[in-house]
C-alpha cells in the first residue's frame, strides 16, 4: 500500500517533469517557533527477565544542530497494578534502569510510567495492560529480491537505487484475537574462509576460518493481526545487502583482522611464511602481516537470526505506525496530513507540556532461526532453532574449530 | 452558402432594403466587371464574384431553375448592379442589396410581401394587424432568434425595449417573448459574440418578428460561456455569479496553450485553487468536493486530467457556462458551495462544421454533422495527449517504461421533433492511464450519459425531464512485480443515477415560475483489494459498498414585483436515506472510536434504513435598484449536502474516496448571507461590483492523525467531526467591449474550521479554530485584453494571493535510532505569497467570411517573470554535515513551474 502511495506522489513529480520538465526544489528555511522544551523519552518494560531501561531527552528546533542534551536528575517510577511502585535509578546521563531482581513484568498486568522532572513537572502514561503473546512464528526463510533502497552516493546526496537484497521472510498462525507485534531481528551472517599459508611452496597450507558478522537491520516491522485472519504467511522482517557485497565489504575487514591479530600472536596451529625478496621466509608461528588469500566462493553458509516478537498494546502499534508513515512520508510532495506521533504520556501538572515518545509494554518471545544461503527452488530455506545462543554482536572469527554457535547449512 | 429567404422576409423586410438600395452608393455601383463569360454557371458566376470582391450572395440553394442558369455576356466595365441585372433578366428573380455586400436574389413575387411585418414609411415594422391598430393597451411581442450562419437558435439573447425599459431572453430553442405597451418601440437584439441589432418597431398587436443575428467576428468560438443582457448584474436578482466571455476566455493566457475552463474560473473573485497543478477549485471557503459539476445537467465526480494539470472538460464543445457561488437556485442541490453549470452545445442543423486544435501535449477536435437537417444533430468532440510518444523519447530508465497518457470523448444527439418537442441523447467519457516504470498502474475515469427531453405547452408553460448516469472508476494495480508479496490491485467505483423534472410557468410578465423534484441514487464502492502474488501477506479485502437515495423537491419564483424591487426566492426540501446491505459498527461511547473501541456489529440487509435526514434548504436574492444603473442586493442560501470526498492531502488526488453521509459522517450543512452593492458604467460595458459573505458549515470533518483514507474498513475512525466559517469580501470590475477588455478583482477572505470532540485525543489544534488548506486572505486577479487591430490581439493576467497554509516540522528528535521529526500545529504556518504574470499574443488569419478554413495562432508565455510559486513542502533526509549544521532533515519547497513557459497553439475551423 505505501508502495502505491509514494508512487502516487513520485508520478506527479515525473509526470511535472515530463510534461513540462520546469518543476523545481529548492531548500526552504522557514523560522519556525519552539517555545517550550519538548522532552522525549524511549524505553519500556518487557517480560524478559532483563534490566528495563527509560532514557530522557530534549528534542529540538527543526533549524538547528541535532544535538539531544539529557533530561537528568528525573524520578522515574512504574506502578504495576495500581499499586507496587519500582523505581528505576539514572545509571548514566539522562539514562534510568530498573533492577532485575527488583521488577519482573507479568503478561496481563497493567503498568503506568511516572516520571518527575526537576522543573517539578510530572509526567505520567496511561494505564498500559501487558499483552499475552499466544502466536509464536513456526517458520522462516527467505529470497533474494530487488528492492529499492534509499542511501547517501559519494557525493552525500540521498538518492534511491534499486539493488538485490536477502529478504527474510516468516510465517505466524493465528492467534485467533486482534495482536499487534512489533519484531527486532539480530542476524549473524555465517561464512567459511580459507586462508592460504605460504601459497605457492610445498609447505602452503589451507586453514579453515569460521567467520562471522552481525547486522542490527534498521527496518521497522510492525504487523496487526486480527481475527479474520486465518495465518499470516511471508511476513517480511528484515533484509541485508545481497552475498556478494558482503563478502566484498567483508573480505578486506577480515583480512585486517586476521593479519593484524596474526602480527602480534602466536599461533599453536598455523605456521606461516612471509614472502620476502629472496623467497619465502619462516616466521615460526607468529604471523606478520604476511599476504593472505581469501577464496570468495562457496564460503556462504548462512544466516542465524534471532527475531525478537514483542506483542505489544494497541497504543504502542499506534505510535509504530506513525514512525513508519512519520519515515515514509518523507519527500511526500502532496502534502499530505501531518503524522503527529501519538505517544502516551501526558504532563498532569501543566498541560501546554508535551513530552514525546512511548512508554512501551510488551511481552517477548525470542524465536532463533537459521536461513540456508543456498537458493533451493528459488528460496533460502531456513529451519528454527531450539536454542538462542549469545553471540558477540562486533563479529569475529575462529580458526579450525567452528565456535559454539554455530549452525551448519541446512542439507536435504 | 445558403438562403435563408425566408429568414430575411421575417427579419427585415425587403422594401426597406430596396430603399437602401436606390438611396445609397454600395458596392453595387462601385464594384467595376469587365469579363467575357461564356455558358458560365451561375454558382461558378456568383463564385468568382464573391472571390473577388467582399461581397456575399444569398439564394435558395435548392432551386433548380436558378442553380440552372448559364450567362453568356460580354461585360466591359460594368458596375455589379448591372452584371447581376443582367444575370437575372428574362428570369422570375430580382435581387435586394443589404449594407456590407449582402446580395440577396429571389423570386420577383416575394419583393413586396411580408405576411408578418410591414414597413411604414418611417421604416418602422409593424407588428400586428393594422385593422387593430388602437385596440390593445399591451401586446405580445414574440419571435425566434438564430444564427444567421448556421441556424441555430441562439440561447440566452438578450431583446430588450428602451421605450418600456423590459426586457426578455430567448430561451434554449431561440424564442423569446415579451409583454409591451402598444405603440412604437426601438427593440435590441443582443448577446456576446454578435453583432447587436436594433429595430424600430410600431406593435399594434401580437406579433412574431424573427432575428438572424451574425456573429461579431469569426474568430473561432472553442467555448461560449455566457448568456447575459448587458446590465444583468445590476438588473437581475441573483448575485454571486460568474460568467466569463467566451472571447475573454479564449485570450486567457494558458499553461501549455490549453484552454481550461476550471484554470480560468481561479482567475475570478471567490475562486480559489491551492496551487498550479491541483485539481478543482475552491469557493468562498468551500473544499473542492462541496462545487457541483454538472455537464449537461450530470454530475461529474473527477474534473483532473493528469493529476490536475487539466481539466477534464473538453472546450470546444461547451455552448455555455454560469458559475454560481452564492445563490444558487433552487432547482439545483447537493452541493453547499457552489454550482457550475456547463452546457454542451448543439450540432449543426444546417451544415458539417469541424473544428480543432494543436497544442504543446494535446490535440483535440469537435465535428458538428446535421444528420436531418434541420431536425436532427450531432456533435461530438475528443481530446488526446501525445505525451506517451513523448515519454518512449525520455534517457531516463524509468520515465521510458512509464505511460501517462489521458484522453476524452464527448457527443450529444439532438432531435427536434418539432417547434415544441425535443430530446437530446448525450455521452462522456474521460480515462487516464499511468504506469510508472512498469511497477504502479493507475487508470482512473468518469463516464456520463443522459436522456433529456423538452416539451414547450404554450408561451407560458414548458417541461423538462432528465433521467442521466454518472460513473467514476480507479484502478491501482502491481504489474512487474506479480511475484512479490506487496503485490495487489485496488478498485473502486462510484456510480449516480439521476433523474429531475422541472416545469417553467410564466403566471404573468415579470414572474417565472419553477417547481420540479430530483432524485438521486448513489453507489458507492469504496474499495476491493486483491492480492497478485500467490505467497502474499496481503489480505482479499473488499469494503462494503455504500448505497443511498436521496429526494428534493423544489420551488422557486424569480419576479420582478417593482422596477426598483425584484425577488429571487425559492425552497428545496431534501430527503436522504443510507441504506444498506451493510454492517455498521457501534463504538464505545465512552471511548474516541478506534478499531479496538468496537463493541458491537449492527448487520443491516440490502435496502434496510440505516439513517435518514431531511432538510429544508431556503434561498432568496433581492435586488433593490437605486436607478438603472445600480443596485443593492441581499442573498440568503442555505444547502446541504449528503456525500463528501476523504483527501487527506492539501491537493486531491486520483486515489481520494468518495463517502456518503451515514451515523458519522453527518451531512454538511450550509449557510451563507451575502450583500452586494453593483453598478454599471459607460452605458454598461462597464461592471462594478461590491460583494461580502459569511458563511457557516456544519459537520465539516476533518482528518485525524496520520489518518489512511484508502482501504480503510473502519473510515469513521480516522475522521473527526467539526464545523467552519468563512467571510470575505469580493471587489470587481469588468470591462466587456471596446478594444481594450477584461478585469481586476480584489477579494480578501478567510476560511477557519475546528474539530469538535468529547475526547482531547481527537482534537486538533485542541479544538481551536485553524486555517483551512486553502485559506488565502489576499487575492488580486487582473485579466486584461487588448485588440491590436482585426488580426492581432494581446492579453494577460496577473494574479497574487496569500501564501497558503502548511503544517511545518517544528522539533528534531531520535526515537529507537530513527531521526524522527515533529510537526506544528495544523496549517500554523504560511507558505510564502503566490504570484504570477502571463501573457499572450493571438494573430487570427482568413477573416473573410466567406472563407471556410479558418484559423488562429496564438503565443503565451505561462509565468512571465518565472517566479518559484511554492506547491508544497517536504522534508527529506540529508547527510549531516558541517555545511547543513549536521541536520539530518532538510526542508524544500516544490514549485510545479519555476520558469516562463512560452506556447505555440493552432486552432483551425472548416
Amino acid at each position: 500500500m505505501n508502495r502505491f502511495l509514494n508512487h502516487t506522489k513520485q508520478l506527479a513529480v515525473y509526470v511535472a517533469v515530463l510534461l513540462i520538465s520546469w518543476s523545481c526544489t529548492e531548500i526552504y528555511t522557514p523560522e519556525v517557533i519552539t517555545n517550550q522544551n519538548l522532552i522525549y523519552l524511549e524505553g519500556g518494560i518487557s517480560d524478559a527477565s532483563e534490566q528495563y531501561q527509560i532514557q530522557l531527552r530534549n528534542a529540538v528546533n527543526f533549524n538547528s544542530k541535532p544535538e539531544f542534551t539529557a533530561v537528568e536528575n528525573a524520578l522515574v517510577l512504574v506502578i504495576e497494578n495500581g499499586t507496587n511502585e519500582y523505581s528505576f535509578e539514572e545509571t548514566g546521563s539522562g539514562v534510568y534502569k530498573s533492577k532485575v531482581s527488583d521488577f519482573i513484568a507479568k503478561p496481563g498486568s497493567s503498568y503506568q510510567l511516572v516520571i518527575e522532572t526537576s522543573d517539578g513537572n510530572r509526567y505520567e502514561s496511561g494505564l498500559e495492560t501487558m499483552p499475552v503473546n499466544n502466536a509464536k512464528i513456526d517458520s522462516v526463510y527467505g529470497f533474494a529480491e530487488m528492492v529499492k533502497l534509499k542511501y547517501y552516493n559519494t557525493y552525500g546526496e540521498f538518492i534511491v537505487k534499486q539493488e538485490e537484497v536477502n529478504q527474510i521472510y516468516a510465517n505466524i498462525p493465528s492467534a485467533n484475537e486482534n495482536t499487534y507485534y512489533r519484531f527486532d531481528c539480530q542476524m549473524f551472517l555465517e561464512f567459511i574462509s580459507n586462508i592460504i599459508v605460504y601459497p605457492g611452496t610445498p609447505q602452503a597450507e589451507t586453514i579453515e576460518l569460521y567467520m562471522w558478522e552481525s547486522f542490527f537491520p534498521d527496518n521497522l516491522s510492525i504487523l496487526e493481526a486480527n481475527t479474520n485472519i486465518d495465518r499470516i504467511d511471508k511476513f517480511p522482517l528484515s533484509h541485508t545487502k545481497d552475498n556478494k557485497s558482503i563478502y566484498d565489504e567483508y573480505k578486506f575487514k577480515f583480512l585486517d583482522k586476521i593479519t593484524s591479530v596474526y602480527d602480534k600472536t602466536v599461533s599453536d596451529t598455523i605456521t606461516l611464511f612471509e614472502e620476502t625478496d629472496t623467497g619465502f621466509v619462516q616466521r615460526d608461528s607468529v604471523i606478520y602481516g604476511i599476504p593472505i588469500t581469501l577464496h570468495d566462493r562457496n564460503y556462504y553458509i548462512g544466516w542465524i537470526v534471532y527475531i525478537s516478537q514483542y506483542s505489544i498494546t494497541r497504543n504502542a502499534y499506534t505510535f509504530w505506525s506513525d514512525i513508519n508513515r512519520l519515515e515514509s512520508s518523507e519527500g511526500e510532495i502532496f502534502d499530505p496530513i501531518t503524522t503527529q506521533l501519538r505517544g502516551n504520556m501526558t504532563c498532569v501538572t501543566d498541560d501546554t507540556k508535551q513530552m514525546l515518545g512511548l512508554f512501551e509494554v510488551a511481552s517477548k518471545i525470542i524465536t532463533p532461526a537459521f536461513v540456508n544461503y543456498e537458493v533451493i527452488n528459488g528460496a533460502y530455506k531456513g529451519r528454527l532453532l531450539n536454542e538462542a545462543f549469545p553471540i558477540l554482536t562486533t563479529g569475529g572469527w575462529n580458526d579450525s574449530i567452528p565456535p559454539y554457535f554455530w549452525v551448519n547449512k541446512i542439507v536435504d | 452558402m445558403k438562403l435563408k429567404i425566408k429568414v430575411f422576409l421575417f427579419s427585415f423586410g425587403f422594401s426597406l432594403f430596396s430603399s437602401f438600395l436606390f438611396s445609397q452608393i454600395t458596392l453595387l455601383d462601385t464594384v467595376y466587371i469587365t469579363k467575357h463569360y461564356n455558358q458560365e454557371s451561375f454558382i461558378q458566376l456568383i463564385s468568382d464574384l464573391e472571390a473577388q470582391f467582399p461581397i456575399r450572395f444569398f439564394f435558395d440553394e435548392g432551386d433548380e431553375i436558378l442553380t440552372n442558369l448559364v450567362f453568356s455576356e460580354e461585360i466591359n466595365h460594368l458596375n455589379l448592379s448591372t452584371v447581376v441585372s443582367r444575370l437575372l433578366d428574362g428570369t422570375a428573380y430580382s435581387f435586394i442589396y443589404i449594407p456590407k455586400g449582402n446580395i440577396v436574389i429571389l423570386p420577383k413575387h416575394l419583393n413586396n410581401i411580408s405576411n408578418v411585418v410591414q414597413e411604414n414609411q418611417n421604416k418602422e415594422m409593424l407588428i400586428g394587424d393594422v385593422r387593430e391598430r388602437g385596440k390593445h393597451r399591451t401586446a405580445k411581442l414574440s419571435g425566434k432568434i438564430v444564427d444567421g450562419k448556421t441556424g441555430k437558435p441562439v440561447i440566452g439573447a438578450v431583446v430588450y425595449s428602451v421605450v418600456d425599459d423590459k426586457g426578455a431572453v430567448s430561451n434554449i430553442n431561440g424564442e423569446y417573448n415579451i409583454e409591451l405597451k402598444a405603440g412604437k418601440h426601438m427593440i435590441k437584439y443582443s448577446i456576446v459574440g454578435f453583432e447587436s441589432q436594433e429595430k424600430e418597431i410600431e406593435l399594434v398587436a401580437s406579433g412574431d418578428l424573427n432575428i438572424e443575428l451574425f456573429e461579431e467576428s469569426i474568430e473561432l468560438t472553442e467555448v461560449i460561456v455566457t448568456r447575459k443582457r448587458p446590465d444583468k448584474n445590476v438588473s437581475q436578482a441573483q448575485m454571486s455569479t460568474i460568467e466569463i466571455n467566451a472571447k475573454e476566455l479564449l485570450t486567457i493566457p494558458t499553461l501549455m496553450g490549453e484552454t481550461d475552463l476550471i484554470k480560468s474560473m481561479t482567475l475570478m473573485p471567490g475562486v480559489q485553487t491551492v496551487g498550479e497543478a491541483a485539481s478543482g477549485f475552491n469557493i468562498r471557503g468551500g473544499n473542492i468536493d462541496q462545487n457541483l459539476i454538472l455537464i449537461e445537467d450530470v454530475p461529474i465526480f473527477n474534473t483532473a486530467h493528469l493529476f490536475g494539470f487539466f481539466s477534464t472538460i473538453h472546450p470546444g464543445v461547451v455552448s455555455n457556462v454560469t458559475l454560481y457561488k452564492g445563490n444558487v437556485p433552487a432547482n439545483f442541490g447537493g452541493r453547499i458551495s457552489s454550482v457550475m453549470d456547463i452546457g454542451v452545445k448543439d450540432g449543426n442543423i444546417e451544415k458539417p462544421d469541424i473544428e480543432g486544435g494543436i497544442g504543446f501535449i494535446n490535440a483535440r477536435a469537435t465535428i458538428e454533422v446535421p444528420i436531418i437537417k434541420n431536425k436532427l444533430s450531432i456533435v461530438a468532440g475528443g481530446r488526446s495527449t501525445y505525451s506517451d510518444w513523448i515519454l518512449k523519447r525520455m534517457p531516463d530508465v524509468n520515465l521510458k517504461e512509464s505511460t501517462a497518457g489521458y484522453y476524452d470523448l464527448i457527443a450529444k444527439i439532438k432531435w427536434s421533433i418539432n417547434k415544441k418537442n425535443s430530446i437530446s441523447v448525450f455521452g462522456y467519457k474521460s480515462n487516464d492511464d499511468f504506469d510508472f516504470a512498469s511497477t504502479s498502474r493507475y487508470t482512473y475515469g468518469n463516464q456520463l450519459a443522459n436522456v433529456r427531453y423538452n416539451k414547450i405547452f404554450s408561451s407560458r408553460l414548458s417541461i423538462s425531464a432528465l433521467a442521466s448516469l454518472s460513473k467514476y472508476k480507479l484502478k491501482l494495480e502491481s504489474e512487474k512485480y506479480v511475484d512479490d508479496p506487496e503485490a495487489m490491485r485496488i478498485r473502486s467505483e462510484i456510480q449516480l443515477l439521476n433523474t429531475r423534472f422541472n416545469i417553467t410557468y410564466l403566471p404573468f410578465i415579470g414572474n417565472t415560475v419553477d417547481i420540479g423534484f430530483e432524485g438521486n441514487q448513489h453507489q458507492f464502492s469504496p474499495g476491493a483489494q486483491e492480492a497478485l502474488s500467490k505467497e502474499t501477506f496481503v489480505s482479499n479485502i473488499v469494503l462494503e459498498s455504500e448505497h443511498s437515495k436521496e429526494w428534493a423537491f423544489y420551488i422557486s419564483d424569480n419576479y420582478e414585483i417593482t422596477n426598483w424591487l425584484s425577488i429571487n426566492g425559492g425552497i428545496r426540501y431534501s430527503f436522504y436515506q443510507y441504506l444498506g446491505a451493510k454492517s455498521v459498527f457501534e463504538f464505545d461511547p465512552n471511548s474516541p472510536k478506534s478499531a479496538s473501541t468496537i463493541i458491537d456489529t449492527n448487520h443491516y440487509i440490502e435496502g434496510d434504513k440505516i439513517v435518514s435526514y431531511n432538510n429544508p434548504e431556503p434561498r432568496l436574492a433581492l435586488r433593490f435598484s437605486i436607478d438603472q444603473k445600480s443596485s443593492v442586493k441581499l442573498g440568503f442560501n442555505a444547502s446541504v449536502q449528503y456525500l463528501q470526498l476523504l483527501s487527506n492531502t492539501s491537493a486531491a488526488t486520483p486515489t481520494d474516496v468518495w463517502k456518503l453521509a451515514d451515523q458519522f459522517v453527518l451531512p454538511l450543512k450550509s449557510k451563507q448571507y451575502s450583500l452586494g452593492y453593483f453598478r454599471n458604467f459607460s452605458d454598461n460595458t462597464i461592471e462594478a461590483s461590491a460583494e461580502v459573505y459569511f458563511k457557516q458549515i456544519e459537520n465539516l470533518i476533518d482528518y485525524k492523525n496520520g489518518a489512511t483514507i484508502v482501504m480503510n474498513e473502519t473510515i469513521e475512525t480516522d475522521i473527526v467531526n467539526g464545523k467552519g466559517k468563512a467571510y470575505g469580501l469580493e471587489l470587481f470590475i469588468r470591462k466587456n467591449s471596446g478594444t481594450l477588455t477584461g478585469w481586476i478583482g480584489y477579494t480578501f477572505s478567510r476560511t477557519l474550521k475546528n474539530t469538535i470532540s468529547d475526547f482531547t485525543e481527537e482534537l486538533i489544534n485542541r479544538g481551536e479554530y485553524y486555517p483551512a488548506a486553502y485559506d488565502k486572505p489576499h487575492d488580486i486577479t487582473a485579466s486584461l485584453n487588448y485588440k491590436l487591430s482585426r488580426r492581432w490581439s494581446v492579453s494577460g493576467n496577473f494574479t497574487y494571493s496569500s501564501g497558503r497554509p502548511v503544517t511545518l516540522p517544528e522539533y528534531q528528535f531520535e526515537i529507537d535510532g530513527r531521526k524522527l521529526v515533529y510537526f506544528s500545529d495544523r496549517n500554523k504556518y504560511r507558505l510564502p505569497d503566490y504570484h504570477r504574470l502571463d501573457l499572450s499574443i493571438s494573430y487570427h488569419g482568413h477573416l473573410k467570411a466567406e472563407q471556410n478554413w479558418k484559423s488562429s495562432w496564438s503565443l503565451s508565455v505561462f509565468n512571465v517573470y518565472g517566479r518559484n510559486n511554492p506547491y508544497s513542502v517536504y522534508y527529506t533526509k540529508d547527510q549531516p554535515t558541517a555545511a547543513n549544521n549536521y541536520k539530518y532533515y532538510v526542508l524544500y519547497k516544490l514549485s510545479v513551474v519555476n520558469r516562463p513557459i512560452p506556447t505555440i497553439t493552432y486552432n483551425f475551423k472548416f
